[in-house]
């Protein structure tokens, strides 16, 4: 006969104990009862007991089994249980969100706004900062750079922390004389004028020292990389060609191979192609790369050791650490040094990872971006947490009755959390797609002069980070209402009515606290906003010492075949007059270094009239054709301008700007001083100073007049200019006749014509970029901060319905009604602002570095924010309490 | 092949378990009594052995277990076939059945 000893409810509820118990029980009993059979057949109790167990076998070994099977299925069955209690919470979450459709979309949406925007910043954290360059061990991947240690020695905007470019000749002693690196090779930027069939076209190229692609592990995807033997100056040459210039110069001809090309008039064999998607490196992500050819055929001298051009990269031996090999290129560099103290004395070899000085100065901006973002995301958690604290207030008497039916509280809290979680993937879902529409529109800012801005993708690394991003803020703001719960659920919870007077204190706090914190939240993020869009709109509108409307400019590369300064200056004199023969332009003029382009060169001069052993300064020049200043309206302050006189056959002069002869000749003029290159006693000419021009901003849009001078264009050997044209009418006809103007001279030249206009915008691409991250997210947070603080205020105002329809009823006039509720409101607005403010001045100051023009305490920035934060906070409070005042008190008293 | 105790098979003694309960719920020292009554005392069990193999079957829902009295009135844990277990029965058995039959012909086969 059976009798049921006890069920099984809470089957999970069981411990490792009971279970042990349990076994116990049942082995033992096992055994004692083969010991009563065999007491019964008539064996001794005791021996009967060993042969018991000895039948049984090793009980400790089976009792252990089966308790361990036990245990085992035990947390089996407590996973597959908290697995459906949570699947319960997240459908009873959508269930409770499907009930009130406006909550749930304002918060979704709300996430979205926030989590979104953290999306996108770290998406461009992630693909500029964090993420390993594209190349196979990057991480072995280093910048090798000279610098002098002296400043003197050092050009303008050059720093002694900086890695600056190799000499050719230092750079094979690096190669051949170090044992630290795998591989060093060396690259410079080279334009080719690919001429032929169809259009000539000028290629951005490099060239590049022997070991280039195997040091970065790349695999052509047709034929070969260079090799050293391409690299000898006797040997035929070679080029290898871009993915991109395959596909759009030679249609992806697939016998593309063996090809000879003429590029700068020089016969070349394609020998491979580089598949699609690599980036070279220590290139600006800009431009990208056409082709590669060997350093030897990049038209550069290879036998100097003072002129430096060359930049140097390499590859650490898989044995050799970052510090090692610093040490051995410092020795080096001592050697090198001592054996050559004409070019290398005072220059120190420096060593940094590639990945590091690719990202370069952009990980400071982009860290304080990051910060600004988080600010926008804590005004989105404060909005959501006061949203959901006033639900969870309408929950009340539903969470009191859970926990008097069993529910303990960490259930409820789990119920909780599990609902505000699931809510905030959600916004992080939706998020998610404004991020990957946001970087859509980066494409179109095209902020190119951010590195490695073309790896900027939303992909999984950046999705795990929002998930993260995500889980984290439903955390944050979930506990909001759960911190509101009083401990003295659920009795009180279900004695008071739906308005609860009891925790109405602890609401009132909490959203002022909320209130406060928002205003300064939004006050900072407003601060650097404004700041920084101050700082971009003086850029935009600042004068830079010429003029950017109506000037197209175009580079000129001249072929080998003009290859004396007669037949130089020849073609640009020609040029020159026939386009100033076409209707519309108005002048033209040429320079080696457009304004923002960078190519300026620098030289060391000595001054007449000065002592001739003195430190010779850098200054840079460019040389520039008659008519060029007119063209670009820079003004002659001094002197004259240049004229087709000035040639080798009269005496050499030069052009200096206004900062140069301030400089050099504070309490003098200028004009008629002589000044040569190289020290007293070379054997260039002595210069004289025929005219003094402005200062125009050359190295940059926000890089104030630096000295500047100026050499006739037709007295030296170039072949390389850039033409700039001063027009009237619209482009169309004028860009095809110049086009015509220079193809009737020579048909092979490539024409580019770019507007000014453009080349200025595109120089202010960073710092536009960052403004307008920087804005939106501002906007958006102020658009947040408004709904949120409005929101909470009108909550708090309804909350004292009742209080101000007794007053009102009591007699009270209704003015003071309103200058109470205003007071609290202007109260809670003045303690955020003070509190904004404080930490405003402390981060303003690490913008101080970004902003031209602007202090980082600019009275107007700051006063305007303040009045408008100001405003919110009033007009959020005085809405409301006019509401409430056209209610009849009587009806407020009646609705309890 | 007179009185030497036969080791089980291995893989078998689910089986055997399964079919010692086809007739009523048993605890695990009837379970072995019968086993030792019904193949005449040849088969060879470690008696200990049959109590991991029993929770295993419990855990797959084949056999069920609940706590009674015998008729010493000592708590013991009883075990009987559940739906599925009674199916998996069947089936294991048509299968032995039918590795057996194939087995023999094999043996008698030239």
């Amino acid at each position: 006969m059976v009798e049921k000893r006890r069920n099984r409810p809470f089957f999970w509820l069981r411990r490792r104990e009971d279970i042990a118990r349990e076994i116990d029980e049942e082995l033992r009993l096992h055994i004692e009862l083969t010991v009563e059979e065999l007491i019964e057949e008539g064996m001794e109790p005791s021996s009967a007991r060993r042969e018991a167990e000895k039948r049984f076998g090793d009980y400790e070994a089976r009792r252990r089994e089966c308790t361990e099977f036990g245990v085992h299925q035990l947390r089996l069955e407590r996973r597959i249980e908290l697995m459906s209690e949570i699947i319960h919470d997240i459908r009873f979450a959508i269930r409770s969100f499907h009930r009130t459709p406006a909550f749930s979309l304002i918060v979704i949406i709300t996430l979205a706004m926030g989590i979104g925007a953290s999306t996108l910043v770290f998406s461009v954290v992630d693909g500029v900062l964090l993420r390993p360059l594209p190349y196979k061990d990057s991480q072995r991947l280093v910048m090798v750079g000279e610098m002098f240690t002296d400043r003197g020695r050092r050009g303008p905007g050059q720093d002694a922390s900086q890695l600056g470019p190799a000499s050719p000749l230092n750079f094979f002693d690096w190669r051949d004389r170090s044992t630290c690196f795998e591989a060093l090779v060396a690259q410079i930027p080279v334009t080719l004028n690919l001429s032929g069939r169809g259009i000539p076209e000028g290629l951005s190229a490099l060239g590049v020292s022997a070991d280039y692609f195997s040091m970065l592990r790349v695999q052509p995807l047709m034929g070969r990389g260079l090799l050293r033997e391409d690299d000898q100056p006797k040997a035929e040459g070679v080029v290898v060609l871009s993915f991109g210039l395959w596909q759009r110069r030679f249609g992806g001809d697939a016998d593309i191979i063996g090809r000879k090309l003429t590029l700068s008039e020089h016969p070349y064999t394609v020998v491979g192609v580089i598949p699609p998607g690599f980036h070279p490196p220590m290139t600006s992500s800009q431009h990208s790369i056409d082709a590669w050819i060997p350093l030897s055929f990049a038209e550069v001298p290879i036998d100097t050791r003072r002129a430096r051009f060359l930049d140097v990269a390499g590859r650490l031996r898989s044995d050799i650490s970052l510090a090692q090999a610093r040490e051995e290129m410092k020795t080096l560099g001592a050697v090198l040094a001592r054996d050559y103290p004409m070019e290398n004395n005072g220059a120190g070899i420096r060593i940094e990872s590639l990945h590091q000085q690719t990202a370069g100065e952009t990980d400071r901006p982009l860290k304080i971006l990051m910060g600004g973002v988080m600010l926008l995301l804590l005004i989105a958690c404060a909005n959501v947490a006061s949203l959901f604290v006033s639900r969870a207030i309408a929950r009340q008497k539903e969470m009191a009755l859970r926990s008097a039916l069993g529910a303990s509280r960490g259930r409820i809290v789990r119920q909780l959390l599990t609902e505000s979680i699931s809510v905030s993937i959600l916004g992080g879902a939706l998020g998610v797609g404004f991020a990957y529409a946001g970087v859509e529109l980066l494409a179109i800012i095209n902020p190119g002069a951010i590195p490695r801005i073309a790896e900027v993708a939303v992909d999984l690394r950046v999705m795990s980070f929002t998930l993260a991003l995500s889980i984290a803020t439903g955390i944050l703001f979930g506990l909001a209402p759960i911190l509101q719960t009083s401990k003295n659920y659920p009795i009180e919870a279900l004695k008071m009515g739906a308005s609860g007077a009891t925790n109405s204190k602890d609401r009132r706090r909490m959203h002022q606290s909320l209130i406060i914190v928002e205003t300064a939240l939004a006050f900072v993020l407003l601060i650097g906003a404004g700041l920084v869009i101050n700082s971009f709109v003086r850029l935009q509108r600042v004068d830079l010492g010429f003029v950017t409307e109506n000037i197209l400019t175009t580079e000129l590369r001249l072929g080998p075949r003009y290859d004396s300064r007669e037949k130089q200056t020849a073609f640009f004199t020609d040029l020159t007059q026939r386009i100033k023969n076409i209707a519309g332009v108005k002048s033209a003029g040429m320079t080696t270094s457009l304004p923002l382009s960078g190519n300026l060169i620098l030289a060391r001069v000595s001054f007449e009239g000065q002592a001739p052993d003195r430190l010779l300064p850098h200054i840079p020049f460019c040389k520039i054709s008659p008519g060029y200043f007119e063209t670009m309206g820079i003004r002659l302050i001094k002197g004259r301008d240049f004229t087709e006189m000035d040639n080798p056959d009269h005496e050499p002069v030069i052009i200096v700007n206004e900062s140069l002869a301030r400089l050099y000749w504070p309490d003098k003029e200028a004009l008629g001083q002589r000044l040569k290159f190289g020290r007293h006693d070379s054997s260039s000419p002595w210069m004289t100073i025929i005219g003094v021009v402005n200062d125009i901003h050359q190295r940059g849009v926000g890089i104030p007049g630096e000295p500047e001078s100026y050499l006739p264009l037709l007295s030296f050997e170039q072949n390389q200019t850039s033409l700039a044209i001063r027009y009237e009418e619209d482009t169309a006809p004028v860009t095809a006749a110049i086009r015509q103007a220079v193809w009737e001279i020579d048909p092979d030249i490539p024409v580019t014509l770019n507007t000014m206009k453009a080349l200025v915008s595109t120089s202010i691409t960073e710092p536009r970029f960052y403004t307008i991250l920087l804005g939106s997210f501002a906007a958006m947070a102020l658009t947040l901060a408004c709904v949120g603080i409005y929101g909470m205020m009108s909550y708090s105002v309804a909350q004292r319905a009742r209080e101000i329809g007794i007053r009102r009823a009591l007699g009270a006039r209704d003015r003071r009604i309103l200058w109470m509720v205003l007071r609290q409101g202007l109260y809670r607005a003045l303690l955020g602002l003070a509190a904004g403010l404080l930490i405003s001045f402390w981060a303003a100051r690490l913008l101080a570095k970004f902003l031209f023009g602007v202090s980082t305490t600019d009275p107007l920035t700051f006063i305007t924010v303040a009045i408008l934060l100001a405003a919110v906070g009033v007009m959020s409070a005085y809405i409301p309490a006019r509401r409430a005042l056209k209610v009849d008190p009587l009806l407020v008293l009646r609705a309890e | 092949m007179a009185n030497e105790n036969i080791n089980l098979l291995k893989g078998t003694l689910g089986l055997l378990l399964l079919k010692s309960l086809s007739g009523g719920q048993r605890h695990g020292h009837d379970i072995l009594k019968w086993i030792r009554r019904a193949s005449d005392g040849k088969f060879h069990i470690e008696e200990g052995a049959i109590y991991p193999a029993l929770h295993r079957l419990e855990a797959q829902g084949l056999i069920d277990a609940e706590w009674g009295v015998t008729e010493n009135n000592r708590q013991a844990k009883y075990y009987r076939l559940t739906p599925k277990g009674r199916a998996r029965l069947r089936s294991e058995v048509a299968q032995w059945e039918e590795y057996v039959a194939i087995f023999n012909s094999l043996l008698q086969a030239v």
